[in-house]
């Protein structure tokens, strides 16, 4: 039974890229989402998301991230048209309040809400696709270079999640065929009735963090230096790394000169800056990963020679 | 000039910090190389603490003050600490929750050589060596949390060899396991002791599995060593002590008063051999089967039970079952077959994928559940899981609380403390209790008043000693007598037998065979007691340790009877002879 979303080790392409070559991607990503302003880039970025998504089969895994980012999509996607009044087409005069002035929400503004709260889902899921699929282990091992014990602090984190999840779902469960009333009432009172299951929850780690401590001293660890594991870069990182930093760099050389697109004080035409040279770089960085992503999946010798 | 033992422990003493007695006291003995070395204990008897301190944990990591002398693969304990110890002397755990590392399994046998700096080259050939002769290839990337119990014990285990330690030191490896997987880790540590002569030093509460097997028995009381000899010679010392530490098979011939006392069901099937068909006395079973008469209808039923994980498998399907008022119910099957998913169908907890469930007359829900806390008491595998409180008063308080009881809580309290033993408690946490008082109290703030009227147990027995178990099933019992009824899932096959009226055996996420204990737990490979493999051939049904103890002291009796008419039937063969021969030499 599969817990909650964290990396298992999985045969896809994206699961068995070195773990800087997988952070490049989705760093680069990430800053291609936030450099890029024209919607239609962003769209052809939501399509490559996607589709990055199912070469890693972690449809299921993304889910829950998924949700989260359409619920802070919607959140900014509503907030914004309030707070900002910048724009020429008024859709709805509103109110004049004090301090606040003038609450007019403009055609402008809404088109910016929607395609920040976009932008925020893809960040979200780029974020959860990242957890999924990169071993922490192995990201941890190159980490450890600089601080082993911060590394095998998050390692410990990684893998203890699942028990505290687990744990806090049976003390839960206990609590209710006790008696205790978990659910409904006010606020206040639900806080109040969750209190000492989150303190005994927060106590039972502390013994717990104690025993792995125990264990790891029994098993030699704190003697300093130790033997680090070698992570070579193959023939798909050598690929992947460097066309995902070419990808953020024209990202920003696009928006920067003169590709960049204007929400305010009235909207662009967006297909008046879509590049065409800028569009089929960015489709095809992601139609090359599907290539090779598929190919490695299919054909073994090709999953050999990279 | 003597050979150096691999242990050597002279006149030690040991105290831990804030400690008000020591937990070690004079122990003084000397583990040669390729022994086999039981410990046996009731709880807090300084089983765990001895082992501690073979690697240096005791005093380094724990504090506290040391007297004496102990040498472990000749180095001083306390000169050299953990870590330089912990490639010579490994050491696994009770629960490999507490000490899995990384994230996969192949990371995890390679974090001690990690830590012990061997080269690169060599750490890849002991993980591929470990992964290989454990049966872990399979699971090499697998992500540590959803292994099951016994393959992250196993996991713990390779990644303990892979240092290819003289001396293994096994504090209760299978207290967190199911039967099977039990019995698969220990058939593994024996073939390690066998195959490479490594050293064991193993504390153990399901004795049956490996009793036998030793080389050595040292019984531990209260930081001392009160026994030191063959696992034979133990038996022997325990026979008059009601063999509280022996296997069940060797504890029946024990406290039946049989002299020589059988280790393995094989010995004692030679043993009684010929004794059912010798002499006229025939021998009475007292119990016997237990019917009862359904009174007032079904407290829990479920008809065509389905549940399916969001994501997951079929974890029930279609199952039946109907929990008659006054019967106790024991559910049993191997991890995974759906036992946890059922009970918590029952409790309402999750919701039937399809099929209906009634608990108490109702339909339950996560809704509902806390307006029967006063009809039903549910103890969780993990005990752990059921305190909240700071005080053992407080959290027996705080039951009273949930429950609405108007009388005198205090008192109540006293009463129940009194009745379960855990007078001086009080002010305790309950968390710091041994395994056995926890599971005491966790039963006793379930029988608080109202008493209820289902009484629902997950695994009462996990990790408990022979002591703790008697006493638990003593409770459990007096509970039933009084008319109440009690579900229980469990994989403790003797605690199964001495409880149950029914028993049904889930496989699969269906209830295979359900139907009366004396049925369902007989005949069976894994899922019968000791006393039924020994005695089924001749008492079909026969599954309780009661029952078994009287059948063998008719059988002693017997067999005294017989001895005596034979030593009898000789004596006159031989007067016979004597007169024969004087007749012969007359001739």
């Amino acid at each position: 039974m599969k817990l909650i979303p964290v990396y298992r080790p999985r045969e896809t392409f994206i699961h068995g890229l070195h773990p800087l070559a997988a952070l490049a991607l989705y760093a680069s990503l990430v800053a291609v989402v936030l450099v890029l302003q024209n919607p239609l880039y962003l769209a052809v970025c939501g399509l490559g998301v996607l589709s990055l998504v199912l070469l890693a089969e972690a449809g299921e895994e993304c889910r829950p991230f998924l949700l989260l980012g359409m619920f802070m999509a919607f959140l900014v996607a509503l907030l914004n048209p309030l707070v900002n009044r910048q724009g020429g087409h008024v859709l709805v005069y509103g109110p004049r309040l004090p301090v606040l002035g003038r609450l007019d929400v403009t055609l402008e503004a809404v088109a910016y809400g929607a395609v920040s709260g976009f932008r925020i889902l893809l960040v979200v899921v780029l974020f959860g696709l990242a957890s999924v699929t990169v071993s922490p282990d192995d990201l941890l091992d190159i980490l450890s270079r600089i601080s082993l014990r911060s590394s095998l602090s998050a390692a410990l984190a990684v893998r203890l999640y699942p028990s505290l999840v687990v744990e806090a779902r049976e003390m839960t469960e206990v609590q209710l065929a006790r008696g205790e009333r978990l659910r409904g009432g006010r606020r206040w009172q639900r806080a109040r009735a969750h209190f000492p299951l989150w303190m005994a929850l927060f106590r039972g780690s502390l013994d717990r963090a104690a025993n792995i401590a125990e264990a790891m001293s029994a098993r030699g660890f704190g003697s300093g230096r130790v033997t680090r594991r070698r992570l070579p870069l193959k023939g798909r990182d050598l690929v992947v790394l460097p066309l995902s930093l070419a990808v953020a760099a024209a990202a920003v050389f696009s928006s920067t000169g003169g590709g960049g697109y204007r929400y305010f004080p009235l909207l662009d035409n967006p297909l008046a800056g879509f590049r065409t040279w800028a569009t089929v770089s960015l489709a095809g960085f992601f139609a090359l990963l599907q290539v090779i992503g598929r190919c490695w999946k299919k054909w073994p010798w090709w999953r050999s020679r990279i | 000039m003597e050979e150096m033992a691999l242990v050597e422990i002279s006149d030690l003493t040991y105290w831990y910090p804030r400690g008000e007695k020591p937990a070690l006291r004079e122990l003084s003995l000397r583990v040669e190389k390729g022994e086999f070395v039981l410990l046996t204990g009731p709880t807090g008897c300084g089983k765990t603490t001895f082992m501690r301190l073979l690697n240096g944990l005791v005093p380094h990591f724990h504090g506290g003050v040391l007297q004496g002398r102990a040498l472990v693969c000749g180095m001083d304990v306390v000169a050299s600490g953990p870590r330089a110890l912990s490639s010579r002397v490994g050491m696994v755990f009770q629960d490999p929750e507490d000490q899995l590392v990384s994230t996969t399994v192949e990371r995890e046998v390679a974090f001690g050589l990690e830590n012990a700096r061997l080269p690169a080259p060599v750490i890849s050939k002991r993980v591929e060596e470990m992964l290989a002769g454990m049966g872990l290839s399979r699971l090499r990337r697998s992500f540590l949390p959803e292994l099951s119990g016994g393959e992250a014990q196993k996991v713990v285990l390779a990644s303990i060899l892979a240092l290819h330690p003289e001396v293994l030191v096994l504090d209760e490896p299978t207290s967190q396991l199911d039967p099977l997987s039990s019995e698969e880790l220990l058939t593994l540590v024996r073939r390690i002791h066998e195959e490479t002569g490594t050293t064991v030093i193993m504390s153990e509460h399901r004795l049956e599995r490996c009793f036998h097997y030793a080389t050595r028995v040292i019984h531990m009381e209260e930081g001392r060593i009160c026994f030191d000899g063959s696992p034979a010679q133990a038996a022997r010392w325990w026979g008059p002590r009601e063999g509280a530490f022996l296997p069940p098979v060797a504890r029946v011939f024990a406290r039946a008063g049989w002299e020589e006392i059988p280790l393995t069901v094989n010995q004692a099937r030679r043993l009684i051999h010929g004794l059912e068909s010798r002499g006229s006395g025939k021998v009475e079973v007292p119990g016997g089967r237990r019917e009862g008469t359904p009174r007032g209808g079904p407290l829990v039923e479920a008809r065509d039970l389905w549940y399916v994980y969001p994501e997951g498998p079929e974890a029930l399907r279609g199952v039946d079952l109907r929990l008659e008022r006054g019967r106790n119910l024991v559910i049993m099957g191997e991890n995974g077959s759906g036992k946890s998913t059922l009970l918590r169908c029952f409790l309402g907890l999750l919701p039937p994928t399809r099929g209906r469930v009634l608990l108490l007359g109702e339909r339950p829900s996560r809704e509902r559940l806390p307006g029967l806390a006063a009809r039903l008491a549910y103890c969780p595998q993990n005990p752990n899981a059921f305190f909240l409180s700071p005080t053992v008063r407080e959290e027996m308080l705080r039951t009273l609380r949930l429950r609405g009881y108007r009388g005198d809580a205090e008192e109540a309290v006293r009463r129940q403390l009194d009745r379960f033993g855990l007078e001086g408690t009080e002010e305790r946490d309950p968390r710091d209790l041994s395994s056995g008082q926890k599971e005491k109290l966790v039963l006793a703030c379930a029988l608080l008043p109202p008493v209820p009227e289902l009484l629902v147990l997950d695994e009462p027995t996990r990790g408990l000693d022979y002591g703790s178990k008697r006493e638990i099933m003593e409770i459990i019992k007096e509970y039933g007598d009084g008319g109440s009824t009690v579900a229980a899932v469990t994989h403790d096959v003797e605690f199964a037998a001495a409880l149950a009226d029914e028993a049904a055996i889930m496989g699969n996420g269906k209830s295979i065979v359900n139907g009366a204990a004396e049925d369902m737990l007989s005949d069976s490979l894994f899922f019968s007691p000791q006393v039924n493999r020994l005695l089924n051939h001749l008492f079909p049904g026969l599954i309780r340790e009661e029952e078994a103890v009287a059948v063998l002291e008719g059988m002693r009796e017997r067999m005294a009877a017989g001895k005596e008419r034979q030593s009898g039937e000789a004596a006159s063969a031989c007067s016979r002879a004597t007169v024969a021969s004087a007749r012969g030499s007359r001739r």
